[in-house]
């Protein structure tokens, strides 16, 4: 590349851009007005009878699968919704989602929000810790509504985030699944956890040693990898040396876990496997069959059992084809409790929707749901429900239980 | 002189801008700006000497992490910790430096890379201090809070700006004075610049320290105004953003990383839309850029010029047209 | 004892893919002095084929196999002509030039393929044990390619003119074309088989871990220490580093946790930049 000397240009370059003689730092200047005028559109559906949903979630990168799978949830979700649509006085509402990509980077997930603030939405859904918890004190201070589908604990849940709902139980699910492990099976004693690398992970790992100690068991190991590492030979080389009885794989999600699960039996490994947020066939296919055998998924529906669930996995089937990822059912209620909600609070101001939403008890998938875990949190906030458990057997999950929500949790 | 007032216009708009466009999220795009060029003229001066180093992201990641430890955990002022944050970085990258600059070409362009890498898995790896892969949350803005937590984005779009005019200035100075004129040569050929007696090692260790001083400046700001860092932000990625910010803008003089950096920013808002495609039109850019227009858009903008200026000239009578 | 032994076994399997892969990058650097950033991108396309025809359209491995590398080639010689040949192959420009360009094409994967992991079945399933240590057959059969594909590529480059030719560009660029050789004709070579073995290093990692966009990131930042270590332009350097990458990665990642070994890669990297550049073969065949 030839490079002329910095003397010779200056003056030439100055001379030449465009519009008689703007020098550098007014091109700045006038980049900068053009995007005012850009933006300064206020965007057509910011008119009567519609109400935004803005969604941040990765769309990109790693966690791409799961936005995905969100986001095509939520479009089916909202169709349903808006068949019927929002009868709230004399004016029907339909509800509009806005999809943003926040590639499961904070800096993007922060922008992403501003923007959607700065547009004036009102309600906001969010997905992963990492992008849920950044920006949780700017909606809460905005009195907009976020729910989030995320692990967390009082960063995101509490009575300084009255307008932050859970709206996936993750690491709360420990809090049904231990007891009924301790009542189902047991002679089980030794218990090891093995999670991603990140907010997520620690999550998870944290309240899971915890729950798993309150019922009795022993926690042998606490391992985590690298999100999106290929070679589990190390992890699980480590793994099969403390003699667990049944690995916990937390907050582990997609090929992590096959990759993971594969490597634990290729070495040798004969206990149990439970892991969630899973989609069951993908599972399957990247560990082996042999592999996959005996697996336990909790919070994972084997197959859909009622209309509802029937509906939404022949919609899916007929639109996307197989496979249907199982995680797509934790996700399906909310936006229905959302509608509900508004419904109740006949508004759709935020606060007096949070405070509806709050106190609805609403028939979901899997039965009776509401947002609970006043004890835990300090404030209803986190999702509670009864957890589906299966079992993969023969290479296709099959239901094992379905677990209720602890009484006193 | 026309570029002087031209520059003084271009200031005096900019300091007025939030005060006619009062959108938050227009004012978070234009933080995003300012912390962008910052980054692209810091490897600018870099460049200058022919060096072109993938590891900005380290050095930014360094002072994002200064800053964050000491205002969240000692309680300092922002405006103590940003000056010190810039020092830690140019601090840490004496000895890299040193150590980078004794091979050339590739090999400093990977040994910069793997250094960027060093430092997000180190800071990665522990979670005391360094908040493992969490990161670092809940940073605080700069005091006096009145300003920068009740008055929205503004403030920190001044404070960005004048980061970003200082660096810009300083940086620009630099490049024209005796000492730019020896990186310059440096880049040409530094073997013919060592030939007069020029210590290049010595020169190019500086502008190694200088663009790692003013990407931990950048880091510095950024850890305050986002209030949230980990070692999922200054990635690889990152790094190789500010580098096409630098070889689509132009290398020929200060210009070409402020272009770079303004328009390349506001393109990949633009895209945010189909967010999944983003990357590909970048990598597309960076390519077209690199084909068709290796000196960059001033660089283009200057041959347009050139050329318009010849065919002028062609209009001369013959008879003037003396050999 | 065990685990010393189950970690030498883990170390110098994955330590033989990825030198298989290096040794694509290392070819085109002592013949041609140019990096290419693409040579990651051809691991992940390779995998997607081996994909396509073998799940998807149901041919044996040993079709898709082929397969894959016809399409590497074609790619990576289509990036010779577009891309470096323009730039008249230098290193900085080509540099640049290849990394965006491996951007463009990872992202029109995740577009193309979408994010749902993808698996291709092992060919060889089931598992080995000797002494207390466990090796997946699958993971034998790679090491198995590897070694054979090495020694292949030995034998050409001392026994066949074209190998020779190659070698002669490598070791003095004037001196070839004065003895009648086209060093253009001897890039495209260098292209192909560097293609192909990074194809087959995809379908490998595919088989074993999965296909997925992402996937060629980590062998091509692992290629780059391995050849660094060994000496750009080595084969020799490059096997020895990569068996020493492969193992010392499966001893961090044992011991301390996968990160760890990530770190430790690039500080090794860093730490022979410094003490010696050339790395431990410098430029010799």
């Amino acid at each position: 590349m030839p490079i002329p000397t910095a003397r010779d240009t200056t003056r030439s370059i100055s001379a030449n851009i465009v519009s008689a003689g703007l020098p550098r730092r007014q091109l700045l200047g006038v980049s900068a007005v053009a995007v005012a005028a850009l933006i300064s559109q206020k965007p057509a559906w910011a008119a009567d009878k519609t109400v935004v949903l803005g969604c941040s979630i990765p769309l990109s990168g790693p966690a791409a699968p799961t936005g995905i799978t969100t986001q095509r949830t939520v479009e089916h979700a909202l169709d349903l919704i808006n068949q019927k649509g929002i009868q709230i006085g004399p004016d029907r509402y339909t509800i509009v989602a806005q999809f943003y990509d926040n590639k499961y980077v904070p800096a993007e997930a922060v922008t992403v929000v501003e923007k959607m603030l700065a547009d004036g939405v009102k309600f906001i859904f969010s997905s992963g810790s990492g992008n849920s918890v950044p920006v949780v004190g700017k909606t809460t201070a905005a009195k907009v509504l976020q729910m989030s589908g995320a692990s967390g604990k009082d960063h995101l849940t509490g009575p300084q985030f009255p307008y932050s709902f859970r709206v996936q139980p993750t690491n709360e699910t420990a809090y049904a699944l231990y007891p009924w492990l301790r009542s189902n099976y047991p002679d089980l004693k030794r218990v090891a956890h093995m999670n991603p690398s990140d907010e997520a992970g620690y999550t998870e790992s944290e309240d899971r040693r915890m729950i798993a100690t309150k019922n009795g068991f022993t926690n042998v190991a606490n391992e985590y990898f690298k999100r999106g590492a290929t070679d589990f030979y190390p992890v699980a080389t480590r793994l099969t040396g403390v003699n667990a009885e049944l690995i916990d794989f937390g907050g582990t999600i997609g090929r992590d876990q096959a990759l993971a699960a594969k490597a634990l039996r290729e070495l040798g490994y004969k206990g149990k496997i439970m892991l969630g947020y899973s989609d069951a066939k993908s599972f399957v296919d990247i560990a082996g069959a042999d592999a996959a055998e005996g697996t336990i998924l909790f919070d994972t529906l084997a197959a859909p059992q009622n209309p509802a669930e029937k509906e939404f996995n022949d919609w899916w089937l007929g639109k996307y084809g197989p496979p249907m990822p199982s995680f797509a059912y934790t996700m399906y209620d909310w936006p229905f409790m959302l509608a509900e909600a508004m419904r109740k609070a006949q508004s759709v101001d935020p606060v007096a929707v949070s405070v509806a939403l709050r106190e609805l008890i609403f028939q979901g998938l899997f039965g009776e749901a509401k947002f609970g875990m006043k004890s835990v949190y300090g404030l209803e906030s986190s999702i509670t429900r009864d957890i589906p458990i299966a079992v993969i057997k023969g290479g296709v999950p099959v239901p094992l239980a379905l677990v209720p929500w602890p009484k006193d949790v | 002189m026309t570029s002087r007032t031209g520059i003084v216009l271009g200031i005096v708009l900019l300091a007025l801008l939030p005060v006619v466009i009062r959108d938050e999220y227009f004012l978070h795009v234009m933080v995003m700006i300012e912390i962008n060029v910052v980054m692209a003229v810091s490897l600018w001066l870099l460049g200058i000497t022919g060096l072109i180093s993938f590891g900005q992201a380290g050095f930014m990641f360094i002072g994002a992490m200064t800053t964050a430890l000491l205002m969240k955990l000692g309680g300092w002022s922002f405006w103590v910790s940003l000056p010190l944050s810039a020092i830690m970085a140019a601090v840490v990258s004496a000895p890299v430096g040193r150590l980078s600059l004794r091979v050339k070409g590739v090999y400093f362009f990977l040994i910069t890379l793997a250094f960027g890498e060093v430092v997000r898995g180190v800071f990665a790896y522990f979670e005391h201090p360094f908040g493992g892969w969490y990161g670092i949350r809940d940073i605080p803005p700069p005091s006096p809070a009145a300003i920068f937590t009740g008055m929205g984005k503004m403030p920190f779009y001044y404070l960005g700006l004048m980061l970003m005019l200082v660096t810009c200035a300083v940086i620009y100075r630099i490049s024209r004075s005796w000492f730019g004129s020896v990186l310059w040569n440096i880049r040409e050929s530094d073997v013919l610049a060592g030939s007069i007696g020029v210590d290049v090692p010595g020169f190019k260790l500086v502008a190694f320290i200088g663009s790692a001083f003013f990407s931990g400046l950048a880091g510095s700001f950024y850890a305050t105004y986002i209030g949230y860092i980990s070692p999922l932000v200054f990635t690889f990625e990152y790094s190789t953003n500010t580098l096409i910010f630098v070889v689509v803008g132009g290398f020929a003089n200060i210009g070409g990383p402020i272009v770079g950096a303004v328009l390349l920013t506001l393109v990949s808002e633009g895209f945010r839309s189909i967010g999944k495609y983003q990357s590909m039109a970048f990598g597309l850019i960076l390519v077209a850029s690199v084909l068709l227009m290796p000196t960059g858009l001033i660089g283009a903008a200057q041959g347009w010029r050139e050329r318009s200026q010849r065919r002028r000239r062609a209009v001369v009578p013959a008879a003037d047209r003396q050999g | 004892m065990t685990l010393a032994l189950q970690i030498l076994v883990t170390g110098l399997v994955t330590g033989l893919i990825y030198m298989m892969i290096a040794l694509g990058v290392t070819l085109l650097f002592g013949i041609m002095r140019v990096v290419n950033f693409v040579h990651g991108e051809l691991v992940m396309l390779a995998a997607f084929v081996v994909f396509a025809v073998n799940v998807q359209l149901g041919l044996p491995f040993w079709i898709a196999l082929p397969a894959a590398m016809v399409m590497a080639s074609v790619v990576a010689v289509g990036c010779q002509k577009l891309l470096f040949k323009p730039l008249n192959y230098e290193i900085l420009n080509c540099f640049i030039v290849g990394i965006g360009a491996s951007f463009a094409i990872k992202s029109a994967s995740w577009a193309i393929f979408g994010p749902e992991p993808l698996a291709i079945p092992a060919t060889i399933p089931g598992v080995v044990t000797f002494a207390g240590a466990f090796v997946a057959k699958q993971r034998l059969l790679a090491a198995g390619i590897c070694i054979a594909l090495t020694v292949a590529l030995f034998l050409f480059l001392h026994f066949t003119r074209p190998g020779k030719a190659m070698r002669a560009v490598e070791q003095d660029h004037e001196a070839a074309i004065l003895m009648g050789i086209v060093p253009e004709n001897v890039y495209v070579i260098a292209f192909v088989i560097s293609a192909a073995l990074a194809a087959v290093g995809g379908a490998i990692l595919g088989t074993l871990f999965g296909v997925d966009p992402e996937m060629g990131s980590d062998p091509l930042l692992k290629s780059f220490i391995i050849v660094q270590i060994g000496g750009m332009g080595s084969i020799a350097g490059t096997v020895l580093a990569g068996l020493f990458i492969g193992i010392t990665d499966s001893i961090t990642g044992t011991l301390f946790g996968g990160e760890l070994a990530f770190i430790i890669d690039f500080a090794i990297l860093m730490a022979i930049l410094v003490v010696r550049p050339r790395g431990l073969f410098g430029y010799d065949v």
